[in-house]
């Protein structure tokens, strides 16, 4: 099967070769022009028209930013750069005989966003506005102002995602299921970092201070990165090296306020002091030289929690090293390793006691809602690049990423010793980009990576203790721009991977995608893309009964999504001073084979199983003002979901039907920047009545309206080479109180002050 | 710039605080009634007494189940779980009555007993049965206060007709 997908797969790229090359200009004489187009930052911008309108040629810059236009008649012509959200840029050129004119164009941004590259959407560089999928972005500028120390803190600020205890959701795709089986991939740097064994998100092992952007990609996205993908895509995108030496020295402090209700102190004494948090983040990067870098990015965390038996203590570390090998040969190690010893809360022992974790009865056994354990977390990502020639690049990327989870007693001691999990995740992929005419780029490669899981607890009904679960895959995309205003992409992905024993089973992910550039500031946007998850080790095989009584099902099967989007972007200048960016977007996802745990009543427990076929569709808005200068920001975004569940006729669990985000940020002073967030979900129509059957009030949950607010004072070289900031953050500053997830009660008012040096 | 902060923070105010005014959010359930409630009635009499050899005793129990037999009465008070009221006096027009320490729940039936014979275990019967409201006392922790009509020319049956 995989011989005939890599067949398919070739025949597919010399069939587009073929196309694009036969497009190209018959070599003439004449002059040319040649250059390269840059943002007002000095980064290069691909994908901008290039067009000279009096003898209608064009052209459009690569992924470098370079472009070249051949065959020119000499004499005076007009050179149009245009790019949607940029100011169009119009200069006169003279042009003698055989003359190579070469120029360096900027182009200077309508709004902050305009600017942006992201790669997730196409696995290359290019400008937001030329994506077309639904994608956000979360800046440096934004993670530190409001001393985001966790990818989920990140999270709740993108339109249309909703962070629910341990699951991501985005736009409905997910509901609460116990933090295992994400069906949101997460990537670093392109690599997907999901665990090996329950298949979940780590938001803690993520370098913080040396994170460009976070991406997120609101649609199906197995076509590119396979497994996992069905709800969208998180890629944690980590910076270059600094050419200067830069040091980050991040302390953070804070206290967690008491609950305002007596009744909720009462069994608890520690629900009457003020819990503190503290922690540091520390970072460093410099490129020593022309051919070495490097940078590091740390973490230390300690967390008393707003619960009984709710405790962090962590340690992280990442490095990233690059050398450049010669010329465009580059080399680079990510590495990153982290421990944490959590006591974590699993549910709450009710809505009279929701401090304190609760405690099942299980016919003679009991099961106990926290639970104490030692985490370990060790990613290995060396990545080889080789630009062959301005058309060719090629990238071998190669990941190892391992998890262990031990139990510990309250002495610290690993205990007991029947109760561990290892997970090692292992493999690489190879990609190649291939840009054979301006207006056509090819990326097709491959993957293989294996899981292996040993656990003492993901042991099922045939008794194996140790699973393996290999994966291998080949994808091919096409880009097409046919136009200075149209541009297409389609391509595939073909995923094979075993599911059960010797049994293997394949997935076949196409995607399409259009953007029109309607006017210079007006996109239209289309895209169809399918997503697969294959369940996780977890869903398949645990079985226990510690804190949950749960079984395994070996015939669990793999879930499937279809998304379909259409959107408009539309970015201006109100004005000489505001910048506006306006996006609305329709959706229309449907899934099959969704599985959900749920409880059985003849075996007295939760399964995972193939539960329901379900169908979310939906609107984003989402409307943001900024000034040209960057000081202040205003953005609002709405989105409305009907998340059904086709099989019952009823709405899909945990789901909210509105979310709400709004948020403002203002350099007020040159020393003082204000920033207020506001986010709400409403309730969810419909929750799992099961998991109230063991854990009391469990179906409670109301509407989330949070709001966070933020003052930072910002005080630049008072001695030379350093910059220092304090922040003043108040979270959920009404003190609204909701539940994290089922059954876990939200973090009430809690403040923290922040101090950075960057030297 | 006090304008410029102002002006934010009202601006994202004036959607979150109209919002978070729909819903108040978790707060603890509405406390629990006191586990246990009371009954303060009056027994009216009408009609000719027995004689006081057969007035042994006279109570005012009330009870969760309607018994078929007594057998059943008597369990609950072997298992010491049977309420009643102190001794009641005997030829008098009317008289209050109080038992307290009653679980919360819906009593069915509720009697004047009368102890007429020798056998403490056996020998009882119901004088007058508690007939508003259906029959039934609900205690939810508070005191439920009742009349109790007794003719002692028309006793009810027992066990009571369902």
């Amino acid at each position: 099967m995989a011989k005939s997908a890599l067949i398919i797969s070739l025949f597919c790229s010399f069939l587009m070769l073929a196309i694009s090359v036969s497009t190209t200009d018959a070599q003439q004489n004449g002059a040319s022009i040649e250059g390269v187009v840059k943002h007002q930052t000095g980064e290069t911008l691909p994908g901008v028209h290039i067009s000279l309108p009096d003898i209608q040629r064009g052209t459009s810059t690569n992924a470098d930013g370079a472009f070249r236009i051949q065959n020119i008649p000499a004499g005076e012509h007009t050179l149009r750069v245009s790019m949607v959200g940029f100011q169009t840029h119009n200069q006169t050129i003279v042009l003698e005989a055989g003359q190579n004119l070469s120029l360096s164009i900027q182009l200077n941004p309508i709004t902050l966003q305009s600017g942006e590259l992201v790669v997730t959407a196409s696995r290359r560089s290019q400008l937001i506005g030329k994506v077309s999928v639904s994608m956000n972005t979360i800046t440096p500028a934004e993670i530190n102002s409001r001393n985001i120390t966790s990818l989920d803190q990140a999270l709740d600020y993108v339109p249309g995602v909703q962070v629910l205890g341990n699951s991501v959701n985005i736009r409905g795709s997910s509901g609460f299921a116990y933090g295992v089986g994400s069906r949101v991939l997460l990537l670093v740097d392109g690599v997907p970092l999901m665990g090996p064994d329950q298949g979940g998100m780590d938001f803690d092992g993520l370098p913080l201070t040396q994170t460009r952007q976070i991406e997120v990609l609101k649609s199906p996205g197995s076509a590119l990165y396979g497994g996992g993908a069905l709800g969208g895509v998180i890629n944690l995108i980590t910076n270059d090296f600094s050419k200067e030496p830069e040091t980050t020295l991040r302390f953070f402090g804070g206290v967690y306020e008491p609950v305002r209700f007596d009744e909720w102190k009462e069994s608890w004494d520690g629900a009457s002091d003020y819990r503190p948090i503290r922690g540091l983040l520390f970072g460093r990067s410099h490129q020593v030289g022309s051919r070495f870098g490097y940078w590091i990015s740390g973490k230390l965390i300690d967390n008393s929690g707003y619960l009984q038996n709710n405790t962090t203590e962590g340690a992280e570390l990442y490095t990233k090293l690059g050398w450049n090998i010669g010329q465009n040969i580059d080399f680079s190690l990510y590495t990153g390793a982290r421990r944490n010893r959590n006591y974590q809360f699993l549910y709450w022992n009710g809505l009279r006691d929701p401090l304190r974790p609760g405690q099942i009865e299980l016919g003679g056994d009991s099961a106990t809602g926290s639970n104490r354990g030692l985490s370990d977390r060790l990613t290995i990502l060396p990545v080889f690049t080789h630009n062959v020639n301005e058309t060719v690049q090629y990238t071998i990327k190669g990941r190892l990423f391992g998890v262990a989870f031990r139990p510990i007693d309250r002495e610290g001691n690993v205990r007991p010793s029947d109760r561990h999990n290892v997970g090692v995740r292992y493999g690489g992929e190879a990609q190649v980009n291939i840009q054979p005419t301006d207006n056509f780029i090819l990326t097709a490669g491959g993957s293989f990576d294996e899981n292996y899981v040993r656990s003492d607890v993901f042991v099922g009904e045939d008794s194996l203790m140790v699973r393996n679960q290999p994966e291998g895959a080949l994808f091919l995309q096409g880009e097409y721009s046919w136009n200075n205003r149209l541009t297409t992409t389609a391509g595939f992905r073909y995923d094979a991977y075993q599911i059960h024993t010797l049994e293997t089973a394949t997935q076949f992910s196409p995607k399409f995608s259009a953007s029109l550039s309607i006017t210079d500031y007006l996109t239209a946007r289309t895209s169809l893309g399918k997503g697969f998850r294959v369940p996780s080790v977890a869903e398949r095989f645990f079985n226990n009964q510690d804190f949950f009584p749960l079984v395994s099902n070996l015939a669990l099967q793999p879930e499937t999504s279809t998304g379909y989007e259409a959107g408009f972007t539309y970015m201006n200048l109100i004005g000489s001073n505001i910048s506006i960016k306006a996006e609305l977007t329709g959706f229309w996802n449907e899934y099959r084979r969704l599985v959900e745990p749920t409880f059985i009543a003849e075996r007295g427990a939760f399964q995972f199983i193939n539960l329901t076929e379900a169908r979310i569709r939906g609107a984003e808005a989402s409307l943001s003002f900024s000034t040209v200068d960057q000081r202040h920001h205003l953005n609002a975004a709405y989105t409305l979901l009907d998340p059904q569940d086709l099989e019952l006729n009823q709405p899909l669990v945990y789901r909210s039907r509105h979310l709400l985000q709004t948020s403002a940020r203002s350099h007020v002073r040159n020393w003082l920047e204000a920033g207020i967030d506001f986010r709400a979900a409403s309730a969810p129509e419909r929750v799992d009545s099961d998991f109230s059957l063991f854990v009391n009030d469990a179906e409670v949950f109301p509407a989330v309206y949070v709001t966070d607010a933020r003052l930072r004072f910002m005080w630049n070289q008072p001695v030379r080479g350093l910059d220092f900031s304090a922040t003043l953050i108040a979270r959920n500053l009404f003190d609204y109180y909701y539940v994290e997830r089922p059954a876990i009660f939200g973090p009430p008012r809690n403040f923290q002050v922040v101090v950075e040096f960057r030297f | 710039m006090i304008r410029q902060v102002l002006t934010y923070l009202l601006l994202v105010a004036a959607i979150s605080l109209p919002l978070m005014g729909c819903e108040g959010g978790l707060e603890p359930p509405p406390p629990e009634p006191e586990p246990i409630g009371a009954i303060s009635g009056t027994v009216i009499y009408t009609g000719e007494w027995p004689p006081s050899s057969e007035l042994r005793e006279l109570i005012f129990v009330p009870l969760l189940f309607t018994p078929t037999d007594f057998s059943q009465i008597l369990g609950e008070f072997l298992r010491g779980t049977l309420r009643s009221s102190d001794r009641l006096q005997s030829f008098v027009d009317s008289e209050e009555f109080f038992v307290g320490e009653l679980e919360n729940g819906v009593y069915v039936y509720n009697i004047i007993a009368n102890q007429f014979g020798p056998n403490a275990l056996a020998d009882w019967r119901p004088l007058g049965v508690y007939d508003e409201n259906d029959g039934l006392i609900t205690i939810r922790g508070d005191t439920v206060e009742v009349t109790v009509y007794v003719d002692f020319n028309n006793l009810p049956p027992f066990p009571p007709v369902q």
